[in-house]
């Protein structure tokens, strides 16, 4: 009877240990920007996925690189896709982490923090430091954040032909709106 | 017993973290996976060498198609190998819709003027649909504008037009490798010999195979089918370079057709490679975005 009681206990645990706090994206938006001397190139995707544990404050972020528009044609979206980022071969980008600042996550208001993680580009990784806004109010959490990122970091390569319409340095926004 | 009990205890936390929480997301997206991805870029232009590709031109996109043919490679220095002779077609292709293109183009070779349509009916796609093809239907309706060759007889004028019909399936069988069949028949209201049939039947096959980014090796064959064609007329075969700069793509290619468009390279070639008749040529397509 002592036996099976244990046994029931640890079970118990086990399952306290899987429902934890995680937060989900129901809404993600990224955007990009290339400004090269001679072409404006702007992106955007509103199919961002992700979550969230507010336990030990790590999130994890995926998107399709397949599912950007924009452009400034289908053949630009299309070079963009089969040359660039060779998305049948990479099909995400990825970021994966954990918050380094102090956020307590049932206090409501605007937290700004770092997030510092490994972000995956054209099957690249890059440990990288990024600054974020978070709004939590009762119902959701909000992210902001705005960075760069350099194309010869994740070994995206631009022919020279090129060279003057595509920037190396690219502006990036993302906005997502987090549920539990 | 004590040490089952922190043995188990043990053991179901570290099941907890067994999965990353990256992992975690890409199975939850899983779930939810779009109803379809439609395969995108079988081939880098609209064209494959003389025949057409399974694309259509992008909406409010339009193409502009140089072709050029020269002469006989076997012909010697004399007449540096062929490039003192050349036909020439200009071409145009418009984008109505993402699936519909409309084209215009004229050849030197007998003074063809050809306007065709282009219909993406069936997409290659993944995912919860799934179509292992591309279908696209072309029709062409041609018309040729040189003097008649005996300018005593009264032709009709309905003698200078011909129809082409084709159904073009595609497959991308990778990032590197797509094929194409085409189906097709060409009607030409004259013919020059009462052997030549009006109304002729064909097969082509195609390829393009990746060898970088940027440059594919192509080829086609199209074949008449048997007892159509007079002793003298020779299939169509071709093989070529593909290679892509920004908005252009230059295709670079051998061939024993000199005509660029279904009417002419289809039934009417007498150059054969077993002969060495073989012509250089090449199509500049240019996108521009309206």
């Amino acid at each position: 009877m002592k036996k099976a009681l244990f046994i029931l206990l640890f079970i118990f645990i086990s399952v306290l240990a899987f429902s934890q706090e995680l937060y989900k994206v129901k809404k993600g938006t990224v955007k990009f920007t290339s400004d090269a001397p001679m072409e404006m190139i702007k992106a955007e995707s509103n199919k961002l996925t992700g979550l969230l544990k507010t336990s030990d404050k790590t999130f994890a972020f995926l998107i399709s690189i397949k599912s950007f528009q924009g452009f400034n044609s289908d053949l630009q979206r299309s070079h963009f896709n089969e040359n660039y980022m060779e998305s049948d071969k990479y099909p995400n980008a990825t970021f994966e982490g954990k918050i380094i600042d102090d956020v307590d996550f049932s206090k409501p208001g605007k937290y700004d923090v770092r997030a510092k993680g490994k972000l995956n580009i054209h099957g690249t990784e890059q440990e990288r430091i990024i600054k974020c806004t978070l709004n939590i109010t009762k119902e959701k959490i909000q992210a902001f954040s705005e960075f760069s990122i350099l194309l010869k970091d994740h070994n995206i390569k631009i022919p020279k032909i090129v060279f003057q319409k595509i920037a190396h340095e690219i502006y990036v926004g993302v906005e997502a709106e987090l549920y539990p | 017993m004590k040490a089952l009990a922190v043995f188990l205890c043990f053991v179901s936390l570290q099941l907890s973290k067994s999965q990353s929480l990256l992992q975690e997301l890409e199975e939850e997206n899983k779930k939810s996976e779009p109803q379809y991805q439609i395969i995108e870029a079988s081939f880098k232009a609209i064209r494959l060498i003389n025949g057409q590709t399974s694309e259509t031109t992008e909406k409010r996109g339009l193409n502009m198609i140089i072709s050029h043919r020269f002469g006989e490679i076997k012909q010697g220095i004399g007449d540096f190998f062929g490039i003192d002779f050349g036909t020439i077609r200009l071409g145009l292709d418009y984008g109505l819709t993402d699936k519909i293109s409309l084209g215009i183009g004229r050849s030197s070779n007998q003074k063809l003027y050809d306007a065709y349509s282009k219909i993406k009916l069936l997409r290659q796609c993944t995912g919860k649909t799934n179509i292992p093809i591309s279908l696209t239907w072309y029709s062409n309706f041609s018309i040729t504008t040189i003097d008649w060759w005996n300018p005593t007889i009264k032709y009709n004028f309905n003698y200078r037009i011909s129809y082409v019909h084709e159904a073009i399936v595609a497959r991308k069988f990778s990032a590197k490798l797509s094929s194409l069949i085409v189906a097709g028949i060409i009607h030409r209201n004259l013919v020059t010999t009462k052997s030549e049939k009006n109304t002729l039947p064909y097969v082509g096959i195609g390829f393009s195979r990746l060898i970088s980014n940027r440059v594919a090796l192509t080829g086609e064959y199209y074949y008449q089918f048997a007892g159509n064609t007079t002793q003298k007329k020779t299939n169509s075969f071709s093989i070529g370079l593909d290679i892509e700069t920004g908005g252009h793509v230059f295709q670079l290619h051998f061939s024993n057709s000199l005509g660029m468009t279904e009417k002419i390279f289809i039934p009417e070639n007498t150059a054969a490679w077993h002969r060495g008749e073989i012509s250089f040529g090449f199509n500049i397509i240019r996108t521009f975005k309206l």
